[in-house]
């Protein structure tokens, strides 16, 4: 057996003798395997989710552009900040849904939200633990981000796990200066046209009859006339020229 | 020995919508004249949220409209949705002339069509075309095919 940092390897089997704590990022294939099932292009040193190439060397953040296009990291000089700004942001969004907190019926999400509310009235509280702060700034980001985007929140995990891993309990501050944004949901996907290109199916995790049926009731349910000239965005909104969002393609998905 | 049995029919998801759109005129507007209530109706700067991406969706005219049940028939017609329509429509249709008439309103059949099949062929008589000439500006046909 060898130690693969966060599980325990069996190089007779093949396999892990424990689940990948980041088999979320990876539905299509078995928890307990090792580099994909395929040693000769992959390889798993950490035991977590080997697909890319991120490492932190020195707390230096490298990241394999080529296998996270969308993900950036970026420095929050002041985390506590950012965080509290987030808190409000979801506070404001339940707000106008007319929600409160005591409402939200997910139990994880209600008990986060009710920890964060209790962090955000007394920051000394904050300032003494930092990475319970980080811990749960990760989560609210992975309640705010679409669906389409949870692999995406995987490998932000990913990063955050890989943080804690390198900073020991002296780099705290290494973690606690990184804070994760998504960008490309601004991105435009496609402009004009009745039929999604492929690069836009594939942006939005869609597969072709997917998004045939997705952007036809789209239209329909907003009264659009066919030849409508949009843009489609990262996110799946669906834009006119003046910048109003008409609706999200993702609403639209059969089945789901 | 095991046969493997392949499906010998395909099934047809379908229904047609009827839509009245205008930027100036309130669907209650609508309905209150048509003296018939509609299966869907926004107003014009009604908002709403994505469930997806959470955005704030604003609606940039007001819509009114009626539809056929979606039926899954291994039949290939689309005929049966015409004929509800009719029933509903055609007691209406010196309203609908009018509306069409106006350029304030834009009225459309959207006719909708799923299957599994690799494509669908189904017949319009002169009756539905006259009826949907009556009464719409434009038809719009959604067909997905495999």
């Amino acid at each position: 057996m060898y130690d693969a940092v966060n599980r325990m390897y069996d190089p007779q089997l093949g396999r892990f003798g424990q689940i990948d704590e980041l088999a979320e990022a990876s539905w299509e294939e078995s928890p307990y395997s090792f580099a994909h099932n395929n040693p000769i292009l992959f390889n798993d040193p950490l035991g977590l989710n080997p697909q890319d190439s991120v490492r932190a060397p020195d707390g230096e953040m490298v990241a394999d552009k080529g296998s996270m296009p969308e993900v950036v990291i970026v420095g929050i000089p002041n985390g506590f900040w950012a965080k509290q700004r987030l808190y409000y942001d979801i506070m404001s969004s339940l707000e106008r849904q007319g929600a409160t907190i005591d409402q939200i019926q997910q139990d994880d999400l209600r008990e986060m939200m009710y920890r964060f509310d209790a962090i955000t009235k007394n920051r000394e509280a904050v300032n003494e633990s930092t990475r319970a702060g980080d811990e749960i700034f990760l989560e609210a980001i992975s309640w705010l981000i679409p669906e389409t985007e949870i692999l995406k929140i995987a490998q932000l995990r990913k990063l955050a796990l890989l943080f804690k891993l390198k900073r020991g309990v002296k780099d705290a501050k290494i973690f606690r200066a990184v804070g994760a944004a998504m960008k490309g949901f601004d991105k435009v996907l496609q402009s004009g046209g009745n039929t999604l290109k492929k690069s836009t199916l594939k942006a939005l995790r869609l597969t072709k009859e997917e998004g045939k049926i997705a952007i036809e009731a789209l239209k329909k349910d907003l009264g659009l006339p066919s030849d409508f000239h949009g843009k489609i965005m990262g996110n799946g909104d669906l834009r006119n020229d003046a910048g109003d969002v008409l609706g999200n393609l993702l609403d639209y998905l059969p089945n789901k | 020995m095991i046969f493997i049995v392949g499906r010998d029919y395909f099934i047809y998801k379908t229904y047609i919508s009827f839509a009245i759109v205008s930027k100036e005129v309130d669907p209650e507007i609508i309905t209150s004249e048509l003296n018939l209530a509609p299966k869907r109706s926004f107003k014009k700067g009604e908002q709403s949220v994505s469930r997806r991406s959470g955005s704030v969706i604003t609606k940039l005219h007001g819509l009114w409209e009626i539809e056929s049940n979606t039926t899954e028939s291994e039949e290939e017609t689309i005929s049966h949705h015409l004929e509800y329509l009719k029933s509903i429509l055609l007691p209406k249709i010196d309203i609908l002339k009018r509306y069409k008439d106006d350029p304030r309103f834009e009225l459309s059949f959207w006719v909708w069509v799923e299957t599994d099949n690799a494509g669908i062929g189904f017949d319009m008589d002169a009756n539905d075309f006259a009826f949907i000439s009556q009464i719409a500006n434009r038809v719009h046909f959604s067909i997905m095919t495999k």
